[in-house]
C-alpha cells in the first residue's frame, strides 16, 4: 500500500486512540504488588508505531498518549513520569530496531526495562533521593515477562496488519 | 526468540541483580526494638523516630540506644559485656541478650517488603547501614 502523508496521519491517529484505550484498560487493573508496576500494555502501540511509522511518529504517538492519559486520570505529576518512561522505552527500542540478532521479543523486553529505568530516574529527581532505585530490584526482573507478553500481543496483532509486515519480526 | 533476545533478557536480569546488591540492605520501616526484661516485654521502641537512649533494669543499669532502623546495647554493668559487643542490630529477627541482667533486645520488622529497601538506603542514614 502506498504510504502518503494522509495515510500516516490516519494511522497515527488510530494508534493514539488505541494506546489511549489501553492506558485506560490498564488503569482498571488492580494495584500490583510492587508500586509502579504495570503491564505496559500501551507499549504494544509504541511497538506497532515504531515498526510501521518509524521512530519519529512513534515518539509523537507515545507523547500524545501520555498527555491524554495525564489529562484524564493522571495529572501533571504523572505526566513527567509517563513521558520519561515512554521516551526511555522508545529510545531503547529504536536503538535495537532493525538489528538482525534481535526480534520483537528482545526489543520489547529492552523497552520495558528502559521504561522502568526512566520512571525510576524521574522519581529520584522528583523526590531528590536515590533510594527509589531500590524499586528496580523488583521492577527490572518483572519487566522481562511483561516485555515478553507485550511482544506476544504485538505478534498476534501484526497478523492483521494490511501489509502482513509482522512476519518480518 | 533470537540470540540477541536472550542476551537482552540476561542483561536486564543482571542489572536487577546489581541493583539488588546495592539496595537490599537489612533494615525496615516500622521496625521495632523489643526489650524484654525478666521474661516480660519492658518496651517496644519504634526505630522510625529520631532515636534515643533508654534505660532498663532496676537501677537503669542497661542502656539501649535506638535510631534509624537499628538498636544496640549501649552500656551494661555486666562483667562480660557480651551484649554491648553484639553491636548494632538490624531488622530481620536479629537479637542480642544480656544474660546477667536477664535483658533481651530483639528487632521486629513490621514490613519486610520493598519499603525496607528504601529505608535501608536512605542517604541520611549512617554510612554502611
Amino acid at each position: 500500500m502506498k504510504r502518503t502523508a494522509a495515510r500516516t496521519a490516519a494511522e497515527s491517529g488510530v494508534l493514539v486512540a488505541a494506546a489511549f484505550a489501553l492506558s485506560y484498560i490498564e488503569h482498571w487493573i488492580p494495584a500490583a504488588p510492587v508500586p509502579g508496576l504495570k503491564l505496559g500494555l500501551a507499549n504494544i502501540v509504541t511497538l506497532i508505531a515504531l515498526y510501521r511509522l518509524g521512530t519519529r511518529y512513534a515518539a509523537l504517538v507515545a507523547a500524545a498518549r501520555c498527555v491524554l492519559a495525564a489529562l484524564l486520570f493522571g495529572g501533571l505529576g504523572s505526566l513527567a513520569f509517563s513521558l520519561t518512561g515512554a521516551f526511555f522505552a522508545l529510545a531503547a527500542m529504536a536503538a535495537l530496531n532493525g538489528r538482525k540478532a534481535v526480534s520483537v521479543y528482545g526489543v520489547s523486553v529492552a523497552g520495558a526495562a528502559a521504561h522502568n529505568l526512566g520512571q525510576t530516574l524521574a522519581a529520584s529527581v522528583l523526590m531528590q533521593t536515590p533510594a527509589v532505585f531500590s524499586y528496580l530490584v523488583w521492577l527490572l526482573p518483572l519487566s522481562v515477562p511483561a516485555g515478553l507478553l507485550v511482544a506476544l500481543i504485538y505478534r498476534l496483532t501484526a497478523r492483521f496488519s494490511p501489509e502482513r509486515r509482522g512476519s518480518r519480526h | 526468540m533470537k540470540k540477541g533476545d536472550v542476551f537482552i533478557i540476561i542483561a536486564v536480569i543482571l542489572l536487577a541483580g546489581l541493583t539488588a546488591a546495592f539496595f537490599l540492605r537489612p533494615s525496615s520501616p516500622g521496625a521495632v526494638a523489643v526489650v524484654t526484661v525478666d521474661g516480660e516485654v519492658a518496651a517496644r521502641i519504634p526505630l522510625d523516630g529520631a532515636g534515643g537512649v533508654y534505660s532498663f533494669g532496676a537501677d537503669g543499669q542497661v542502656r539501649i540506644r535506638a535510631e534509624g532502623g537499628r538498636a544496640r546495647f549501649e552500656a551494661s554493668d555486666c562483667p562480660d559485656q557480651t551484649c554491648v559487643r553484639s553491636g548494632w542490630l538490624h531488622a530481620g529477627g536479629h537479637m542480642a541478650a544480656c544474660l546477667p541482667n536477664r535483658c533481651l533486645l530483639a528487632i521486629e520488622g513490621a514490613d519486610p517488603g520493598y519499603d525496607a529497601l528504601l529505608r535501608g538506603s536512605r542517604p541520611d542514614g549512617e554510612a554502611g547501614l
